[in-house]
C-alpha cells in the first residue's frame, strides 16, 4: 500500500471547542440575553492525536462529555473541528464529499437512523437508491445480514413497533448494507438486554472478521470494549490518557487478583464478621466467597484465609478485564 | 374552589414566561393584517370614489382590522389543540382520577390565556394609537363592555372547540375539524371581513347562527355602533347559544370517557 | 439525476401507502381544504359587492388569480409542506446528523420525503375550479398563456419553498422554536390579495425582499396581456435568485450546526 495511505485515520492536534451561554429561565432572562450574553468556552477536545491502521478496531473509552461521541462525529463529518487536522482514507471529513460519506457509516445507539413509519424492508430499499447499491450486490448483502442477525421474520413491520433489540439489529443492517470502509459504533449495545447485548457483539466480531473495516467503538458497557476492540483509548475532559493495546493494559493494570474459596461442610462462619487484614470479601454465594486482593499479597491473604476459614477447595484468578479498564478511569478522574 | 384560582394562575405565569418571540409573532400578525387591509380598502375607496362602504368610513375600517386580531386571541383563547392532544398522548388519564372537571379545568386554562390576552391588548392599542386615530372612537366606558361581551363570546367558542377536541375520543386526528372551525368562524364571525359589508340575506341567515356574537359583536361595541338594548340582546342570545353546545360538549365528553375507560389505558 | 427520480418514486410509495391509514383525517383534511377555497372565494365575492375593480382588475380577473393562489397552496401542501414542517425539529434535536452522512442532497431528501395524497386531491379540485374560471371567462387567452400561466405557478410554489427555508434558517443559531417561520406563515398572506393594490415601499418589499406576489399574482398577469417579458423575466428571475440565498443560507446554517454541536 502506498505510504500517505498506510494510515486509513490520520488526527493531529485535533482541538474542538464550542462556546454555550448561559440563559436565565423566563422572559426576564430571554430579555438579558438579547443584551448581554455570558458565554462559556467548552474544550470538548484538546489537542489530540490519533492514528489507525486499516482493519483495526478501537474501542474509545470515557465519562459521559469526556469528547467520545464528538471524535466520532468529527470523524464522520457531521462536526466540523476548531483546529488540527483530520484525514480519513484521505479525505477531510467535514468537507462531506459524496465519495466521502458513501464508504463510511455510522451507529449510534441513542438516535435512530431509520425511519419509524416505515417496515425495515423500506428501509433498506430507500438505502440501497441513496447508496446506488447495484441490485445484485444488494441482495446478497440483505440476505447475508439478515440472517446473521435472524431478522427475516419481522422485516416487514414498522420500525416503531420493533423491540429495542431488534431495531438496533435493523440500524446495524442500515449501516453495514453499503459496506463501508469505516464504521462508526457510538453505544451500539445502550438500553439493550444482554441477549441482545450478546447477540449484536457476537454479530459485530464476525463481521469484522468477514470484511475487515476500520471500527471505532465507544460504549459504556466495558464488556463491549473487552471482546470487541483490539485497541483501546481513553479520553478525559478532552485528552487521551491512554492509548494502546488492550491486554498490554490488562497486564500493567492489574492490581488486584480475585480468590474464589469453598468454604467446607460445616463451616458456620459468619462472613459478615470476618476481619481480614490482607482481602475484603466481594461476593458471597451460599459457600462460594469471592475476595479481592492486591496483587502483592496474594500469599498473604491465602494464607489468613487458611488461617481463619474452613476451606474445601480455593482458585485465584485475574481480575476481570472490563473492571481493570473501569478502576483506570476512575483513577485518572 | 381553590384550585380555579392555582389553576388560572399557573396558566397566567406560563403565559407570561413564553419567550420573547411569542409576543412579537403577535405584532406581525396585527401589523401584517393592518398592511393588507389598508392597500386593498385605499384601493377599494379610490376606484370607487366614495367616503364609506357599510356605513364604515376608511379610517374605521382601517381601526376594524387593528382590533380584531386582539378580539379574535381574547374569544379564540389558545386553541391549539392541547386538548385533543392530551387524549391521543394519556395526559387526559389523571383527569379520571382527579377531583376536578376536566371541561372546567380546561376553561380556567384558557379563560387564564386571555386574560393575559388583555394585557396584551392594552399595550398593543396604546401603541398602535400612535399610527391610527383609535381614540378618536373609543371610550374607556366602550372598551370595558367590549372586554366584558368578550367573556361571553369567549364561552361560546370554548364549547364549540371543546366539542370538535373531544371527538379525539373516536378519530385519529381531529386537528383538521379544528382548523375547519377557524375558517369557518373567522369569516362568518367577523374576523375576515365587517359582517356588515355581507349582502343583506346572509346577514339575515348570519343572525340565526351564533357566529356574529364571536368577533363581530364585541367589534361593533368597540367602535360604538351598538347601543345598550342591543349589547343587552346580544348578551341574552349568546347565552342562549352557549347552553345546548355545553350540554352537548358534556353529553359527548361522558360518552368519550365512558369509552376511553372502558377500552382500557 | 435517475438516483434522485427512483427515491422519489421510493417517496411517492411510502406516503400512499401510510396516508390510507388513516380514512377519517384523510377526509376531514380534504374538507378542511375546501371549506379554505370556499372562504377564499366568498371573501372577494364580498368585496366585489363593494366595488367593480380591486386594484384594477375586474371580478372575473380576481377570481382567476384566486384560483391561481388556491393551486400554489395546494401544491406546497402536496408536494413540500409536510417534509419541510420537521426540518426545525430536526435541527433543534440535532436530528439533521443522519442527513449529513447520506451521499444524497439533505434538502432534496427534507423537503420532498412526503407526498400529501389528501393535499393532490385538493390539488386537483383546485385547477378544477382555474379551469371553470378560465372558461367562463369573457376574456380571450391564447393556448401559450394558459400554458405559461400554470407553469408559472408551478414555479410560484416553488418560491414559497424557498422563502419558507429561509425563514426556518435562523433556527440554526436561535436553537429553539420554529425560526421566523410562524411569521413567514403570518406575512404569506400578502400573497393572498392581488398584486396592484400594494404601492410604494411594501410593494418593492414584496418583490423584491419577501417575493410573495411572485407567487400566484405574477402568474396570473401572464393572462391579461401584460409585458410577457417582465413578468416571465421577474418570476424566473426570483427563483434562481431565491435558489442561491436559500442554499448559501442553509449551508451556512448547516456550517454553524456542525461548530456549534458536540
Amino acid at each position: 500500500m502506498h505510504s500517505s495511505f498506510a494510515k486509513m485515520i490520520k488526527v493531529s492536534q485535533l482541538t474542538k471547542t464550542y462556546r454555550v451561554y448561559k440563559k436565565n429561565p423566563g422572559l426576564k432572562g430571554t430579555l438579558q440575553a438579547l443584551f448581554k450574553r455570558e458565554w462559556i468556552d467548552k474544550v470538548a477536545l484538546d489537542h489530540v492525536n490519533l492514528q489507525i491502521e486499516p482493519g483495526e478496531i478501537v474501542g474509545l473509552v470515557g465519562a459521559n462529555g469526556a469528547g467520545k461521541t464528538t471524535l466520532v462525529k468529527i470523524l464522520s463529518g457531521i462536526i466540523h473541528p476548531t483546529s488540527g487536522d483530520v484525514k480519513v482514507m484521505g479525505y477531510t471529513p467535514f468537507e462531506r464529499k459524496y465519495a466521502f460519506r458513501k464508504q463510511i457509516s455510522l451507529i449510534m445507539g441513542q438516535k435512530a437512523q431509520l425511519w419509524w413509519d416505515l417496515p425495515a424492508e423500506d428501509c433498506f430499499m430507500l438505502l440501497k437508491e441513496i447508496y446506488e447499491i447495484p441490485e445484485d450486490v444488494y441482495k446478497k448483502n440483505l440476505a447475508h445480514l439478515v440472517d446473521a442477525l435472524d431478522v427475516s421474520r419481522v422485516m416487514n413491520i414498522q420500525i416503531r413497533r420493533l423491540s429495542l433489540g431488534e431495531r438496533m439489529k435493523m440500524e446495524l443492517i442500515a449501516a453495514l448494507l453499503h459496506q463501508p470502509k469505516v464504521v462508526f459504533l457510538d453505544e451500539p449495545t445502550i438500553g439493550l438486554d444482554m441477549t441482545a447485548q450478546k447477540a449484536v457483539r457476537d454479530f459485530i466480531l464476525d463481521y469484522r472478521e468477514k470484511h475487515k473495516p476500520i471500527m471505532i467503538l465507544t460504549s459504556h458497557y466495558m464488556e463491549d470494549i473487552k471482546q470487541l476492540a483490539k485497541r483501546l483509548v481513553i479520553i478525559k475532559d478532552g485528552k487521551f490518557v491512554y492509548d494502546g493495546d488492550l491486554d498490554t493494559i490488562a497486564k500493567k493494570h492489574h492490581t488486584h487478583k480475585l480468590i474464589n474459596v469453598t468454604l467446607g461442610m460445616n463451616a458456620e462462619i459468619d462472613p459478615n464478621k470476618l476481619l481480614l487484614k490482607h482481602s475484603e470479601i466481594i461476593q458471597r454465594d451460599g459457600d462460594l466467597l469471592k475476595f479481592k486482593v492486591d496483587a502483592n499479597e496474594v500469599t498473604a491473604a491465602l494464607n489468613e484465609i487458611f488461617k481463619t476459614l474452613e476451606v474445601s477447595d480455593v482458585k485465584v484468578e485475574e481480575e476481570d478485564i472490563a473492571d481493570v479498564i473501569e478502576n483506570l478511569m476512575k483513577r485518572n478522574r | 374552589m381553590k384550585w380555579f384560582f392555582e389553576i388560572f394562575i399557573m396558566e397566567c405565569k406560563r403565559v407570561l414566561s413564553y419567550r420573547i418571540d411569542f409576543w412579537l409573532q403577535f405584532g406581525v400578525v396585527v401589523c401584517t393584517e393592518i398592511g393588507i387591509a389598508y392597500y386593498l380598502w385605499s384601493s377599494i375607496f379610490e376606484s370607487e370614489g366614495v367616503t364609506s362602504i357599510s356605513g364604515m368610513s376608511f379610517e374605521q375600517i382601517l381601526i376594524y382590522y387593528a382590533v380584531v386580531p386582539f378580539i379574535v386571541r381574547l374569544v379564540k383563547s389558545s386553541d391549539d389543540f392541547g386538548i385533543s392532544r392530551e387524549i391521543y398522548e394519556g395526559g387526559i388519564n389523571k383527569y379520571i382520577i382527579y377531583p376536578v372537571s376536566y371541561s372546567a379545568t380546561k376553561m380556567i386554562e384558557r379563560a387564564a390565556f386571555s386574560t393575559m390576552g388583555i394585557l396584551q391588548m392594552i399595550v398593543g392599542l396604546a401603541f398602535l394609537s400612535f399610527f391610527i386615530p383609535i381614540r378618536d372612537y373609543l371610550t374607556l366606558e366602550n372598551f370595558v363592555v367590549t372586554v366584558a361581551f368578550c367573556g361571553v363570546s369567549f364561552l361560546l367558542y370554548f364549547y364549540m372547540c371543546f366539542c370538535l377536541e373531544i371527538l379525539a375520543f373516536w378519530f385519529d386526528s381531529v386537528w383538521s375539524l379544528g382548523v375547519m372551525l377557524r375558517f369557518v368562524t373567522m369569516f362568518f364571525g367577523g374576523g375576515m371581513i365587517p359582517l356588515a359589508m355581507f349582502p343583506d340575506t346572509w346577514q339575515s341567515v348570519l343572525s340565526y347562527t351564533p357566529f356574529p356574537y364571536l368577533f363581530s359583536m364585541p367589534m361593533r361595541i368597540f367602535l360604538g355602533q351598538a347601543n345598550f338594548s342591543e349589547i343587552f340582546k346580544g348578551v341574552i342570545v349568546t347565552s342562549i347559544w352557549v347552553l345546548p353546545i355545553a350540554a352537548l360538549s358534556y353529553f359527548i365528553l361522558n360518552r368519550g370517557f365512558r369509552r376511553y375507560t372502558g377500552v382500557g389505558i | 439525476m435517475t438516483k434522485y427520480l427512483k427515491l422519489y418514486s421510493h417517496f411517492l410509495k411510502f406516503s400512499l401507502s401510510n396516508s390510507l391509514q388513516f380514512r377519517f383525517d384523510f377526509t376531514f383534511r380534504i374538507l378542511m381544504d375546501c371549506i379554505f377555497y370556499v372562504v377564499n372565494i366568498m371573501f372577494f365575492k364580498v368585496i366585489f359587492a363593494h366595488t367593480s375593480l380591486l386594484g384594477g382588475w375586474t371580478e372575473e380577473q380576481v377570481m382567476i388569480f384566486v384560483s391561481a393562489h388556491l393551486i400554489v397552496d395546494a401544491l406546497q401542501m402536496t408536494f413540500f409542506s409536510n417534509g419541510a414542517w420537521m426540518i426545525p425539529v430536526y435541527i433543534n434535536k440535532g436530528d439533521l446528523d443522519y442527513y449529513l452522512l447520506r451521499p444524497v442532497s439533505d434538502l432534496f431528501f427534507l423537503c420532498l420525503r412526503e407526498f400529501a395524497l389528501n393535499s393532490f386531491v385538493n390539488l386537483i379540485i383546485a385547477v378544477v375550479i382555474s379551469i371553470y374560471f378560465l372558461t367562463t371567462s369573457t376574456i380571450d387567452f391564447e393556448w401559450w398563456q394558459i400554458l405559461l400561466f400554470y407553469l408559472l405557478i408551478l414555479n410560484g410554489s416553488y418560491i414559497h419553498l424557498l422563502i419558507r427555508i429561509i425563514t426556518i434558517t435562523p433556527v440554526f443559531w436561535t436553537h429553539s422554536g420554529r425560526g421566523l417561520e410562524m411569521a413567514f406563515w403570518t406575512l404569506e398572506r400578502f400573497a393572498e390579495r392581488p398584486d396592484t393594490i400594494y404601492k410604494g415601499w411594501l410593494r418593492y418589499s414584496l418583490m423584491f425582499i419577501l417575493p410573495f406576489i411572485a407567487l400566484c399574482s405574477f402568474p396570473t398577469r401572464i393572462l391579461f396581456g401584460e409585458s410577457l417579458l417582465e413578468v416571465l423575466g421577474y418570476c424566473i428571475g426570483i427563483s434562481v435568485l431565491f435558489t442561491f440565498v436559500a442554499r448559501f443560507l442553509w449551508k451556512a446554517g448547516l456550517k454553524s450546526y456542525s461548530s456549534a454541536s458536540s
